[in-house]
């Protein structure tokens, strides 16, 4: 069953529905918040605002959901007109007259209303009768997999279980737009795991914008990505794209990827300080021009303190350790843009700290080269 | 549809407090001693009062013409400014807590001023506002309304020293909680006014009611406004403090009776407001 196929409809929202496939363009500038993006949205597709906390995601979620007024801004669903804030006109509808739903971190269910009830809120507040909205959140508890907590009061449901009830509220509304913002950051790993599980399902073919700052959530839910820093979206492009060949140094971060700029060779590429480094093309930009080089940390090895052949191809270079950080069972060092995993057992012999002068070797086969179109900060 | 919900797999249990807070006996050993000094303070007074109830007569006392007439016109006066303070209470609060506007902090500063007025000063303040001689008395002798002295002054003066506790105790409330719920309500499509109804005051209802019962418990006790402004006319303006007052000097055994009453109410509306039912409230 497609959990598109909404039960019964009530009549406010069914103009919304022919809109449900719909596009969404907006841009939107607060100036207290450091705020200045723009986004697209393909229609039926997911678009990942991915970035930090404070780099503000949730602003822009809340100006989309009417529920913040920008300084300026503006946004067209479908070619319709959802609000415009600029010098020249000031339309800006009550966040109940938008055809946009928002699921927060926390699911916030009405602690007075039953699961069921809290489901049925829309329908309920749009003039549905009691009968025929408690049949139609029933569906939707159905979708989310949570009809047996219909009759739960919020309170005696887990973190993951109140989300899902939370996501069936919010598509009962059937929403032309559905905003997420970081739906799977309040939840312990096994309830994101459901959580993330039941998204996937909603979210095929359903215009939305999902905030994360969790690389996997952007990469298993969204179709696209925009890479959000500082108030700004930095780089966008479809998910598999930006993930794997980034363009923007905080890109590369996020997504767990060393990324070095350099000047196209025959070969890969060649750094400012003369290194020269092998890597496979995959575009066929010309030599001389603008290059990135990116590898994964697990191509990257820190060559241990007196040795100093690297074996046979690899690509070495010499950097400085910028950073040191646990991750999963090792530890990870971030050198020269690239990152290298330390296993704990080297760890202990050689443990590098900032500041410390390193030699990486890269496998070349790792390694890819490709353009770079953003201009170097 | 089962009532209760399945465990899933990988769903945590209901939060429980952390079970390393000490819960009990953790704090400095001179503290308890002064707390219990303190609890004798109020308690003595009482103790005290109570020993000196005419108890043979108690029900003869109380059912008195004049102590029927005062507690009938307390309970009717205190009812109706109780819900003149929800009626206009509860827009207050909702306004100091969600709208901003300038001047908003004065406006909060005013709200709360009848509170620590003496409420002596407060009855001359709503006699030279709604007297005979008034600021809006001439207004009101023209339209015929005469306020002072009728038992509406009376309503008035308890509506003044009570509101406060009704503002103060929703806009704590409504602060605390922000305006998610409300934000939530919007983005699912629902209007204004279907939030306030259906979101808005079923998440602030403990406070109104504690707000309510304490708005009842301060008009029930008033004295100096209502003195001031209404006077003490039987059946009147006359609530029970101020009979209590009056047969202090006639006949000290009624004072006591009535007394005794007005502490018993007391001790009912505290324990109505500060109810904990055996399981926590879900809010």
């Amino acid at each position: 069953m497609s959990t598109r196929d909404g039960p019964v409809t009530n009549p406010r929202r069914t103009t919304e529905r022919s809109r449900a496939t719909a596009g969404l363009t907006a841009s939107a500038v607060i100036a207290a918040r450091g705020l200045d993006a723009a986004l697209n949205v393909e229609p039926g597709h997911t678009l990942a605002l991915l970035g930090p906390n404070g780099s503000g995601k949730s602003s822009l979620l809340g100006v989309l959901a009417g529920l913040l007024r920008p300084d300026a801004g503006g946004a067209r669903l479908g070619g319709v007109e959802l609000f415009e804030v600029s010098p020249a006109a000031v339309r800006w509808p009550r966040p109940d007259q938008q055809p946009i739903g928002l699921l927060g971190q926390e699911p916030l269910l009405f602690p007075h209303l039953s699961a069921l009830d809290n489901v049925a809120f829309c329908a309920r507040a749009t003039g549905t009768t009691r009968l025929n909205a408690r049949e139609a959140a029933m569906t939707w508890l159905r979708a989310v997999d949570a009809e047996s907590l219909a009759q739960s009061r919020p309170a005696a449901l887990s973190g993951g279980q109140a989300q899902r009830v939370a996501i069936a509220r919010a598509l009962a509304a059937e929403p032309a737009v559905l905003l997420l913002d970081e739906p799977l950051a309040g939840l312990d790993i096994d309830a994101a795991v459901t959580v993330r599980a039941v998204l996937a399902k909603v979210l095929r073919d359903r215009t939305a914008v999902l905030a994360t700052h969790d690389v996997v959530d952007a990469s298993m839910l969204a179709d696209d990505i925009a890479v959000m820093h500082e108030g700004r979206i930095v780089e966008s492009g479809p998910t598999r794209e930006v993930l794997a060949r980034p363009q923007h140094p905080f890109t590369a971060r996020m997504a767990g990827r060393g990324l070095i700029r350099g000047m196209r060779t025959a070969t890969g590429i060649r750094l400012a300080d003369g290194t020269k480094l092998v890597g496979i093309s995959a575009d066929d930009a010309p030599v001389g021009s603008d290059a990135l080089l990116t590898v994964r940390p697990g191509a990257v090895r820190v060559a241990p303190t007196g040795s100093c052949a690297p074996p046979p191809n690899a690509n070495m270079l010499t950097a400085t350790v910028t950073a040191v950080e646990t991750h999963a069972e090792s530890l990870r060092i971030w050198a020269g843009g690239l990152i290298a995993d330390l296993d704990l057992e080297t760890a202990r012999d050689q443990a590098p700290a900032r500041g410390d002068a390193v030699t990486l070797h890269v496998d070349p086969a790792a390694t890819v080269v490709y353009r770079a179109t953003l201009r170097a900060e | 549809m089962t009532l209760s919900p399945p465990a899933l797999p990988g769903t945590p249990a209901v939060h429980r407090p952390d079970s390393r807070s000490p819960k009990s006996g953790y704090v400095p050993p001179w503290l308890p001693p002064i707390a219990v000094v303190g609890g004798l303070l109020i308690l003595v007074p009482l103790v005290a009062m109570s020993t000196r109830v005419d108890w043979a007569n108690f029900g003869a006392l109380v059912t008195s013409p004049s102590s029927l007439a005062a507690l009938a016109l307390s309970l009717r006066t205190s009812l109706a400014a109780t819900a003149l303070c929800v009626v206009l209470g509860v827009p207050m609060a909702m306004v100091l807590a969600r709208v901003d506007f300038p001047l908003k902090n004065l406006a909060r500063t005013l709200v709360l001023v009848p509170l620590v007025l003496p409420p002596v000063v407060g009855g001359l303040a709503l006699l030279y506002a709604f007297g005979k001689r008034g600021l809006l008395g001439g207004a009101m002798n023209v339209l015929g309304i005469d306020i002072a002295f009728s038992t509406t002054a009376v309503v008035l003066a308890q509506t003044f020293v009570a509101l406060p506790f009704m503002v103060l105790t929703l806009e704590s409330a409504l602060r605390s909680r922000g305006a998610r719920y409300e934000g939530v309500a919007a983005t699912l499509g629902a209007r204004r006014g279907y939030t306030f109804r259906h979101v808005t005051v079923p998440l602030m209802w403990p406070a109104l009611i504690a707000g309510t019962v304490l708005c009842f418990a301060r008009a029930l006790g008033e004295f100096g406004a209502t003195l001031t402004f209404a006077g003490s006319l039987e059946g009147v303006t006359r609530t029970v403090p101020l009979e209590i007052y009056l047969q202090r000097e006639v006949d000290p055994d009624a004072a006591v009776a009535l007394s005794l009453l007005l502490i018993a109410i007391a001790l009912v509306i505290v324990g109505l407001a500060y109810r904990r039912p055996g399981s926590q409230s879900i809010w």
